[in-house]
Formats: C-alpha cells, sequence, structure tokens
C-alpha cells in the first residue's frame, strides 16, 4: 500500500515537473527574442563600456591605455560633468510629475465613450511623438526664436513687454525644453493611461454613477485607486526616458547656453565624438555613462527604501 | 519572500540604469588592438555581375554638394564601369563611422581624414596608402606646390592625401551695404569703436527687427574662430583653430589681447547689438539670417559666397576686414592652414578607380573645380583653374582681405616630429575658449576675465603634461622667433634647428 502510494506521489511529481518544465520552456521560448536582442543591443555595449572606462582611449586610435579608475577619479573634479549630472536630475523633476498629469488628463478625457471624436483627438495628440525629434527642435527654435510667433504673440497681446529669448536665457532654457519634450512625448504615455483607464471595469463606473458620485470623485476615489500600480509602471518609464533625454536637447541647445541644458546624454556624446584639440575622450565618456547608470541605481534603491519605511510608519 | 522581492527590484534598477549606461557605449571597435589588416579579410568585393565595380566615398562636404552631384553624373558617364556610391554626413557622424566602418573592414574607398586626426596618426593605424603608384606625374604638378606639406599630405617620399582646396582664413566680416545706408553708416567700420558705432545705430534703427551683428553662437567651434581672430588683429600672437601655440610659455588665452577682443564682445552684449537669436542658432541659420536682412554683419568664411550667390541673388553685401581695437596697426589674423582630406582606403579593392575619381576631381574637363571656383565655394588648389574661373566679385574681395590681412603662423607639426603624438595626446580643457564667448553672449558669464585665467592655467598644465607623456619638448610650443607682423617661413623653422 505505501508502495502503491509512493509510486503514485513519483509519478505525481513528475508530471507536475513535466508540466513546469513545459511552462518555462514555452516561457523561455517567447522571451528569447527581447533576452537576444537586449544582450546584443545593450548588454554587449555595456560590457564595452566597462571596459572602455578602464581605458585612456581616444576611440579612434589603437591606442588604448589601461588606466584603472583613474576616468572615474578624474569625472569626481570635473565640474561640468556634475553640471550635467544635476541638470539631468532637474529635468527628471520637471518633466515626470508633468508628463504624468497631463498625458493622464487627456486618457481620461477621450476615453469617455460618449465623446465624439475621440479617435481624431487621440491620433492628433499622437502625431508629436512620431514626429522626428530633430525636426521638432529645428522649427521650435524658430517658433521659440525672440521675432517667432510665440514671442510676437505674449508681446500683442500684451502679456510680456519684451519678447524672451526662451532657449537662449541660462534660467529658461531648460524649463522651455521640458515644455516641448512634454509636448513631444505626451502621446505615447497618454496611451498607456488609456490602456490602465480601459482595463477599469464598466461595472465600477456605473456602480459608482448610482451612489451619486460625480465625474471627479469617480476619477480620484475610484479609478485613480485602480489604475495606480499602472500609474507606478508609467511613473517608471518616464523616468528612464527623461534621463536619457538627448535629442531634443542636442538639436535645440547643444546643451547651451554656456552649459546651462547639458544633460548627461550630450555631455557624453560631446567627450566622446568631439573635441576642440587633439581627440575626442571615449573611455572617459564611458565612465561617465557608467557612474551616471551606477548612481541611479544607488538612487533607486535609496528612495524605494525610504518609501518602505514611510509606509511602515503609515502603518 | 523580502529577498525575492529585493532581487526583483535590484534586477528592474540595474536594467533601467543599464539602459541609461548603454547611451555611453558606441557599436564595438574592438579592444582598441585590431588595425583594418586584420579585418581586411572580410572586406566585401563591390563588384556586380556586369563587371561594374561600387566605389564607395564618404565625407562632409556639404559646402559643395550640388556641384559633387554634378561631378558623379559626368565622372559616371565616362566610366561606365563605375558606379559611385556617396554618401555625406556632417563632421560628427562621420567621426562616429568611419571607424566602425574601418575596423569592420568596410571602410569605403575614399574618404577623409577626421577633424582631430593627424595623417601620420591615420597612416599608423593603417586608414591610408600611398598614392603615388595610382596617379600621374602630370596630376601631382598641376597642384599649386603650396597645396603639400610634410604631415598633411605626404610622409616622406609617400602621397596620401590631396587637399580640397586652398587654405584660406575662415573668418573676415560680411556686411549689408543696404542695412547700413539705411542706418546712416557711410564708413565701413575697422576699429572696436567704429564697428560698436555702427552697430548701435543699426540696432537703434532697426528697433527690435534688425541688429548690428548675428553669428552661429550655438557651434562653439565658430565662437572659437572668432576670438581667436579678433585677439590675432589685436596684434595676439595666437595659434589658429585646433592648434597649440605657447606666447612666453603658456596658452595665450589670457593675453592682454584676448582680454580686448572678448571685451569687445561683451561690449556689443551689453549694447544689445547682437541678435538675440545668436545664441541659439547654428552657422548655417545666422547665414540665412543675414541674408535675410536681420542683421548688418556677420562673421564666416568664404562658403558663403557661393550660398548666397545662388539663393540670394540680390543681396547687396561686402567683404571687411576683422576690427581691431582703436590705435591699433599693422595686426594681422592666422592665415588659413593647409589640412589633409582625401585619401585612398589602405583595403580597397579598387586603388586605381580610387585615383581615377581623385584625378577627375581636380581635372577641368569634369568641371569639379571650375563650378566651385566661379561659384566662391573655394580657392582651387590648381592654380590655372583659380586665374581661368575666378570672377565672382565677392570671392575676389574676400580673397584679397584675406591675403592682405592675414600672415602665416608657425605649426608645430612642422617643427617637431613628436607633434603628431602630442596632438593624439592632448585633451580637450573646458570651459573652452568657444564656450566662454558662448557665456558673454548668452549673459551667462560676467567675470570672462577670470574664466580666461582658469583656461589659461589649466591649458597651460594640461600642455605641458602632453609633452612630457609624449617625451617632447615643452618648449618646442613656443617659437622665440616669430614675428606676427610676417608670414613664418621655412628659414624662420631653420633657424631654430
Amino acid at each position: 500500500m505505501t508502495k502503491t502510494k509512493y509510486a503514485v506521489d513519483a509519478a505525481t511529481r513528475r508530471i507536475r515537473f513535466k508540466r513546469k518544465l513545459k511552462l518555462n520552456l514555452w516561457c523561455w521560448m517567447f522571451m528569447s527574442l527581447a533576452v537576444g536582442f537586449y544582450i546584443l543591443f545593450q548588454g554587449y555595449p555595456i560590457i564595452c563600456s566597462i571596459q572602455y572606462s578602464l581605458l585612456d582611449w581616444s576611440g579612434m586610435t589603437s591606442n588604448a591605455t589601461f588606466i584603472g579608475l583613474q576616468n572615474y577619479k578624474e569625472l569626481m573634479h570635473d565640474e561640468l560633468f556634475w553640471n550635467a549630472f544635476i541638470n539631468s536630475f532637474k529635468y527628471m523633476v520637471m518633466i515626470v510629475p508633468l508628463e504624468l498629469a497631463v498625458s493622464l488628463f487627456l486618457a481620461y478625457l477621450l476615453n469617455d465613450e460618449k465623446m465624439k471624436g475621440r479617435g481624431l483627438y487621440r491620433t492628433m495628440y499622437f502625431v508629436p511623438v512620431v514626429t522626428t525629434a530633430s525636426v521638432v527642435g529645428i522649427i521650435m527654435i524658430f517658433i521659440l526664436g525672440v521675432q517667432g510667433p510665440v514671442n510676437h504673440l505674449l508681446v500683442t497681446l500684451h502679456i510680456l513687454k519684451n519678447p524672451i529669448n526662451f532657449l537662449g536665457n541660462a534660467k529658461y532654457a531648460l524649463p522651455t525644453l521640458v515644455i516641448i519634450s512634454l509636448w513631444k512625448d505626451c502621446g505615447t504615455y497618454m496611451i498607456y493611461w488609456l490602456a490602465g483607464l480601459q482595463g477599469v471595469s464598466k461595472d465600477v463606473y456605473e456602480a459608482a454613477t448610482i451612489d451619486g458620485a460625480n465625474r471627479r470623485q469617480t476619477f480620484f476615489h475610484i479609478v485613480l485607486p485602480l489604475i495606480a500600480p499602472t500609474g507606478g509602471i508609467i511613473a517608471i518609464l518616464c523616468a528612464i526616458n527623461s534621463l536619457k533625454v538627448f535629442d531634443i536637447v542636442k538639436t535645440m541647445t547643444e546643451g547651451g547656453p554656456y552649459y546651462a541644458t547639458d544633460v548627461i546624454a550630450t555631455y557624453v556624446y560631446r567627450t566622446a565624438f568631439s573635441s576642440e584639440i587633439g581627440m575626442p575622450r571615449l573611455g572617459y565618456a564611458s565612465a561617465a555613462a557608467l557612474f551616471f547608470g551606477g548612481a541611479v541605481i544607488i538612487i533607486g534603491i535609496l528612495l524605494n527604501a525610504m518609501k518602505d519605511r514611510l509606509q511602515k510608519n503609515v502603518q | 519572500m523580502k529577498l525575492k522581492r529585493l532581487g526583483t527590484l535590484l534586477l528592474t534598477a540595474i536594467i533601467a540604469a543599464t539602459t541609461l549606461a548603454g547611451c555611453g557605449a558606441m557599436p564595438s571597435t574592438g579592444n582598441g588592438n585590431e588595425t583594418g589588416e586584420n579585418a581586411s579579410v572580410i572586406a566585401a568585393t563591390e563588384e556586380n555581375t556586369d563587371g561594374q565595380i561600387t566605389l564607395r566615398v564618404v565625407d562632409w562636404s556639404d559646402g559643395s554638394a550640388t556641384q559633387r552631384e554634378e561631378f558623379h553624373k559626368k565622372f559616371e558617364e565616362a566610366h561606365p564601369d563605375i558606379k559611385i556610391e556617396y554618401t555625406m554626413l556632417t563632421v560628427d557622424q562621420f567621426k562616429n563611422t568611419i571607424v566602425t566602418m574601418i575596423k569592420s573592414g568596410e571602410g569605403p574607398d575614399l574618404f577623409p581624414i577626421p577633424v582631430g586626426l593627424t595623417l601620420n596618426t591615420a597612416v599608423e593605424e593603417g586608414w591610408f596608402q600611398p598614392i603615388n603608384d595610382y596617379v600621374t606625374d602630370e596630376f601631382r604638378n598641376k597642384f599649386d606646390p603650396e597645396a603639400f606639406a610634410e604631415g598633411v599630405t605626404d610622409i616622406g617620399d609617400e602621397w596620401y592625401t590631396v587637399t580640397e582646396q586652398m587654405p584660406i582664413i575662415q573668418c573676415l566680416f560680411f556686411y549689408n551695404k543696404d542695412i547700413l545706408n539705411q542706418a546712416g553708416v557711410t564708413e565701413v567700420p575697422t576699429t572696436y569703436s567704429e564697428f560698436r558705432e555702427a552697430c548701435k545705430k543699426v540696432t537703434e534703427m532697426g528697433n527690435g527687427n534688425v541688429y548690428g551683428l548675428i553669428d552661429g553662437g550655438k557651434q562653439m567651434n565658430r565662437m572659437d574662430v572668432m576670438a581667436r581672430s579678433l585677439a590675432a588683429a589685436a596684434g595676439g600672437k595666437v595659434a589658429a583653430t585646433q592648434k597649440v601655440l605657447t606666447d612666453n610659455g603658456v596658452a595665450p588665452y589670457d593675453s592682454k589681447e584676448m582680454n580686448d577682443a572678448l571685451g569687445f564682445i561683451k561690449g556689443l552684449v551689453d549694447d544689445g547689438s547682437i541678435h538675440p537669436d545668436t545664441i541659439n542658432i547654428s552657422a548655417p541659420e545666422a547665414r540665412e539670417l543675414f541674408a535675410q536682412g536681420q542683421a548688418a554683419f556677420l562673421c564666416q568664411g568664404m562658403w558663403c559666397v557661393s550660398q548666397w550667390d545662388a539663393n540670394y541673388p540680390d543681396l547687396n553685401y561686402g567683404v571687411m576686414a576683422v576690427p581691431v581695437p582703436d590705435g591699433v596697426t599693422n595686426t594681422y589674423v592666422q592665415a588659413g592652414e593647409l589640412s589633409p582630406w582625401m585619401g585612398i582606403y589602405k583595403q580597397s579593392k579598387h586603388p586605381k578607380e580610387a585615383a581615377e575619381y581623385l584625378m577627375a576631381l581636380y581635372d577641368e574637363q569634369y568641371g569639379y573645380q571650375q563650378s566651385n571656383v566661379e561659384s566662391g565655394s573655394f580657392v582651387s588648389c590648381i592654380p590655372e583653374i583659380n586665374e581661368k574661373y575666378m570672377t565672382n566679385e565677392h570671392m575676389k574681395q574676400y580673397y584679397t582681405i584675406a591675403e592682405e590681412t592675414s600672415r602665416v603662423v608657425p605649426t608645430l607639426v612642422k617643427r617637431d616630429e613628436k607633434a603628431n603624438d602630442f596632438y593624439a595626446e592632448v585633451k580637450d580643457v573646458q570651459p573652452s575658449l568657444g564656450a566662454i564667448v558662448q557665456g558673454i553672449i548668452s549673459q551667462s558669464i560676467t567675470d570672462y576675465d577670470s574664466a580666461l585665467k582658469t583656461l589659461a592655467n589649466d591649458t597651460t598644465t594640461e600642455w605641458k603634461r602632453a609633452s612630457e607623456a609624449v617625451g617632447m619638448d615643452y618648449s618646442s610650443l613656443e617659437f622665440p622667433n616669430w614675428d606676427a607682423t610676417k608670414d613664418y617661413t621655412d628659414a624662420d623653422y631653420e633657424t631654430l634647428k
């Protein structure tokens, strides 16, 4: 009897193991393409970056010298690196809340089935996303120029006495870039929010309506808590993308005026690929990119730990 | 459970952050120990089944793009067995791309040396092959003898690259005659005070629509060129852009003349005479706005002439010398320096055809040189072409002023054979001169004097370090017998030996 029981148990375990293995194999099969691409286009360059960061190398010749952590030590005293480092975070702090709020607002409006032409509006808000950043940048330079239409309108309407040099003034340049990026990327996050909103059952809205909740109350007390997990993912994506900002800064300001909009990506690009005298410094630029990446990991972990502690205290 | 959560969190953070860090990595260029020679085995042969070969040419000559297109048509007609695959990139794109192309054994048959790299280094890296065996003596003899220089076109008896054009200064001032007339400026300004006064009058007259000076302030290299030219015109001993020379043993960035030059720019900013968009735009955009009548003066090079003649034929403009401080006379700006251009890839499968292409570029029959000279794009390396076709009045004016107001400055490469190693070793010091000028124009810097002092000190330290690292005597950067009012000649180099 016992022997038979063991045999049945062993057979059951084998079947379960096989099922689990089959399931895992399927999962890995579906993931393999993405993992393969990740290794090829992210993993390998990252490993190369680690190697380059330990070299004194221009990237143009074979003359590379191993210098250990010297590039990292030099970075610690590089004021322009820290300026770019801080600017990247300033940009993130400015754009993430704005991007999340505006895109959620648009998504909520356009999620209303009763709204006529919502498909058209969704397309309209999404068009800037598919427009090339360099084209947007060049056009915006003229739109926001001192003699451009924005200044003309503001002066004509007596909102401004004198035109503002939006991109040429160190005080306004970064916020101006934030607003342009907001306009350009808002459509992407709107789509993410829409996906989250469409996951909220109609029954929930109907129940809220029956209970007498208005649209605002429904949103803040019912919908928002339900889509909060999606919001967390969107916030992470938005933060990562904002720390990677490059194209719009490169086209519109090149990091200027006088480094006021210089972010890590433009700093790394400039250091790695251009130089006024002598050769560029790919090794040093790699160290800067890796240091920034490492700093983001540490800051992320610290913030998460703080959040957990706060949550515990509240409980 | 907690560990699992922490692990997941860490993994997410690492993926996110390494995605960021990955931005810094360029496509693999190997470990830096490979040479193009090793990679040559995988170089694809570009030959069609019908025997037609494809010649790949890559450069950044956007100023003569139309002429080049026309040239390619004629070349392909005359050589039905050759198909030209021409790619034009920006300078930065070219730098990013060419190394990867060469390391992967896919280098183009013909390409120029990237800015910042010397010919010696490029040859040592196995990028180019001598062209002596593929071109005729007649071809070399056509060139102006000054179109050749050791370390630029030649190394010893080997000829590696041709120059695209005769060197000419990249910084003179263009002025809009109509705007100056409207503002009541009757004389073309020559001194700082005259220039500021003219700019003030124009700006007042313009009432927010027209300003004194415009330039491509977004491009630090243009700001660097302007500052160096102004300082040289003020009597300073300053090397040409991207070059290194010392004055009294130090990097000459905080000299009186450089301070005067930057003080002049600051004065224009304080007067409100600089077009406010200057800081937001690059050189081509500044050129367009000047042509549209938004400013009276523009500081750029000869390349503007052909662009304006083609797009703004009614633009009434002239060329003037770089202004000098009041009371200063007999000063000169740095003459243009010969720079290497196109050479044949060492692993090219078609060096003979590539040489055919090179020879055709300078052949009157194909019209490339004359169309560029006629349109005012550049001064050809072939004297005969210049004599016949330099008919553009603006170009002649630019050329004459450039010749009259510039003098050849000494170059390190010509003096010391370790100079190539020095240029490969030396690192940029930031904020650079161009960045400081940008800071003045955007009013981010008020105390430019301190910024120049810091730049001079840091640069001197870096140049000393680089000299020591490559075993070059730092004093090689100093040319004690250099008189900035005269051309620095071969005899002067001999005296130093």
